[in-house]
Order: structure tokens, then C-alpha cells, then sequence
């Protein structure tokens, strides 16, 4: 009888301990199933990560390297207080052509098309006089400028020659130019 | 068959036999679980070394990220491409230069050129109009038709009245520009 009793506490013992396993393996399979899928999410953002940071150092590097480009294209828009400097710079260009240069009018316009940004448009009236060469030259270093310029209108005319003048006898004499640009400029 | 055990002996007999086999039963279930246990260790530990591994990379990964200032750089490329935009689209116009070196080329020792007009009417069209004198009316039928077969332009116009006189003519030509 009494080796019965203890039998059955031995079985006790041992269902318990067999009981206490399985719940011990059921949180270990659970854990390692939960880290497992943790460690998948992870790979998958390490690897979408990854593909960002590569793509955002290659963007990096590739700003570095068309930075001579992008100082082109920000030069090409006058400064916001750049007016002044653009002018006298077109003066100079007269100048330097032998030509006298008189500034009609100086407008600010928005564009409809760039409204919403921060650029506007600036038109200048113009006009230069002397030789024919000068405004020629002049007209090549206009559009040449490194600045966005359209030539709204342009008028050259010789105010010397007299209508019905012999073609021979036409001289050089002073040649006007007048024109009307638009450059872009920052507000 | 003789029965040498009383009942209540053979009862007591079968229920020990039967409590020893359920024992054996569990000690064997037990051992069964702890070698699962067991094998199944490395594997957990596998696991939380990846899981540690992979935080610790996730970690310096944002870290890089942080330090590389994604919203500079969006920032920079959204202007540059604003600017490009706005540069590319607007003020576009037909170039005045390479018109007049097509005229100045076609004229000859009987044409003396003392105007030129240019106007820009959008970003591929625009007029040009150029006066001057001829000496003849030949030589000026010959110089409007060198510009009609340069191609440069849509229309080239020379009014009839530019033919009133028969030489040292005033002429005007007026040219389109259309792409």
C-alpha cells in the first residue's frame, strides 16, 4: 500500500515535470518564431534602408559633381538684388563696343507659367548707338550672356542713309539699335 | 489454470503494473522533451544573436542615414529641378543672331541693308523685316529670292511697290519665322 502511494506521487511528480516541459517548449518555440519573423522585418528594412542610403550618396555625389552646372543655373537667373549689376553690365558691353547705351524702361513682370515660384521677369527697354560692328557685337555678347535673355524685339537702323540714296554712296554712318529683352530674376 | 493470488492481490498487482508503466511512460515522454529542448537551444540562441545582430545594423543604418540629411537633399534637387523647369520652359524665342548672319550672307555689292526689325512672337516663331536700297531691280528680285531658297523662314513678302523705281530702289522685305 504504501509503495502504491508513493508511485502515484512519483507519477504526480513526473505529469507535472512532463506538463511544465511542454509549456517551457511551447514559449521557447513561440520566442524563436517571434525573433525569427522579427529578424526577417528587419532584413527586409536593412535592405530597403540600404538601397535608400545608396541611392541617397549616389544623389549626394552626383550634386557634388554637377556642382559647376548647378552654379550655371543659378547664375542664369539674375540675383534678387542683382538689377543693378545686370545693367551695368550691359552698359559695360555697350561701352565696350563703342557704343553709347540709353535704358528706356525697366519692368518687373510675373509670368503666369512661374507665378507660384520665386522668379520673375525683368524686361528692359534699350538703346545703343555707333557703328555698325559695335551693335553687331553687341547683339552677339547679348546672346551670348550666360543669363536666361529673350530678345522680345530688336530694331537696328542706319540714321544716316537718306531714302533713295545711291547704294555706292550709302556710307557707314550711326547705326541705332533699339531693343527689348526679358531676363529672369529672382524676387 | 490454477489461481494462486487471491483476487484483491492480483487487483493490487495489476494497478502497481499499471502505475510502474504510466511512470515509465512519463520518464520517457520527459526525456523525449528535454532532448527536444536541448537541440531546440541553439537555435533560440541562433535566433537572438541574429535579432541582436539586426537591431545593431538597423541602428547604425539610421544613424548613417541621419547624418547623410535626406531633406537637403530632396530640398536641393526639388529647386534644381524648378529652376530647370522654369529655364527650360520659358523665355524661349528664335535667336536673332544666326537670321542676320543668314541675310548679311546673301547680300551683294548692289544691296546696302540700313534697317533690320526683329520681333519674337512666341518661342519658335517671330518676324523679321529688313529695309534698304538696291541699285536695281534685279539685283534686289535676286537677293529676296536667295532668302526664299535659304529655308530659314515660313513667308518671305517683298510688296510690289518696292518696284516703283528702277534703280537705287528703298526696299523693305518682310520674312516669318515658323517652325
Amino acid at each position: 500500500m504504501q509503495n502504491n502511494k508513493f508511485l502515484k506521487i512519483i507519477l504526480f511528480v513526473l505529469g507535472l515535470a512532463v506538463l511544465l516541459v511542454f509549456v517551457l517548449y511551447y514559449f521557447v518555440y513561440e520566442d524563436i518564431k517571434s525573433k525569427n519573423q522579427h529578424v526577417s522585418t528587419l532584413s527586409n528594412d536593412l535592405s530597403s534602408q540600404s538601397a535608400k542610403r545608396d541611392y541617397l550618396i549616389l544623389t549626394q555625389k552626383v550634386i557634388q559633381n554637377i556642382g559647376i552646372d548647378i552654379n550655371r543655373i543659378n547664375n542664369s537667373i539674375i540675383a534678387k538684388d542683382g538689377d543693378v549689376k545686370f545693367i551695368e553690365n550691359l552698359e559695360s558691353i555697350a561701352r565696350q563696343n563703342g557704343l553709347t547705351m540709353t535704358i528706356d524702361s525697366l519692368v518687373l513682370a510675373d509670368n503666369p507659367e512661374f507665378a507660384s515660384s520665386s522668379i520673375t521677369t525683368l524686361q528692359i527697354r534699350a538703346k545703343t548707338k555707333g557703328n555698325w560692328s559695335g551693335n553687331y557685337k553687341f547683339l552677339v555678347e547679348l546672346e551670348s550672356l550666360p543669363i536666361k535673355i529673350r530678345v522680345n524685339k530688336f530694331d537696328l537702323s542706319n540714321t544716316a542713309v537718306e531714302t533713295g540714296s545711291d547704294v555706292k554712296k550709302a556710307g557707314v554712318g550711326i547705326w541705332q539699335s533699339t531693343f527689348e529683352i526679358s531676363v529672369l530674376k529672382y524676387k | 489454470m490454477f489461481n494462486l493470488l487471491p483476487d484483491n492481490l492480483k487487483r493490487k498487482v495489476k494497478s502497481e503494473y499499471r502505475l510502474r508503466l504510466s511512470s515509465v511512460v512519463l520518464v520517457f515522454t520527459l526525456f523525449v522533451q528535454v532532448s527536444f529542448l536541448f537541440f531546440i537551444f541553439p537555435a533560440w540562441l541562433g535566433s537572438s544573436y541574429k535579432e541582436k545582430e539586426a537591431i545593431t545594423q538597423k541602428d547604425l543604418l539610421d544613424k548613417s542615414l541621419l547624418i547623410l540629411d535626406t531633406k537637403t537633399v530632396s530640398s536641393a534637387i526639388t529647386t534644381l529641378n524648378m529652376k530647370l523647369n522654369v529655364i527650360n520652359s520659358v523665355l524661349q524665342y528664335p535667336k536673332v543672331l544666326p537670321l542676320v548672319n543668314s541675310l548679311l550672307a546673301k547680300i551683294t555689292g548692289q544691296i546696302y541693308i540700313n534697317g533690320l526689325t526683329f520681333e519674337s512672337t512666341s518661342a519658335k516663331t517671330g518676324t523679321v523685316a529688313i529695309r534698304g536700297i538696291s541699285s536695281n531691280r534685279e539685283a534686289l528680285v535676286v537677293f529676296v529670292k536667295k532668302i526664299q531658297d535659304s529655308g530659314l523662314f515660313k513667308s518671305v513678302d517683298l510688296p510690289i511697290s518696292n518696284f516703283t523705281k528702277d534703280k537705287n530702289i528703298d526696299f523693305s522685305v518682310s520674312m516669318t519665322i515658323a517652325p
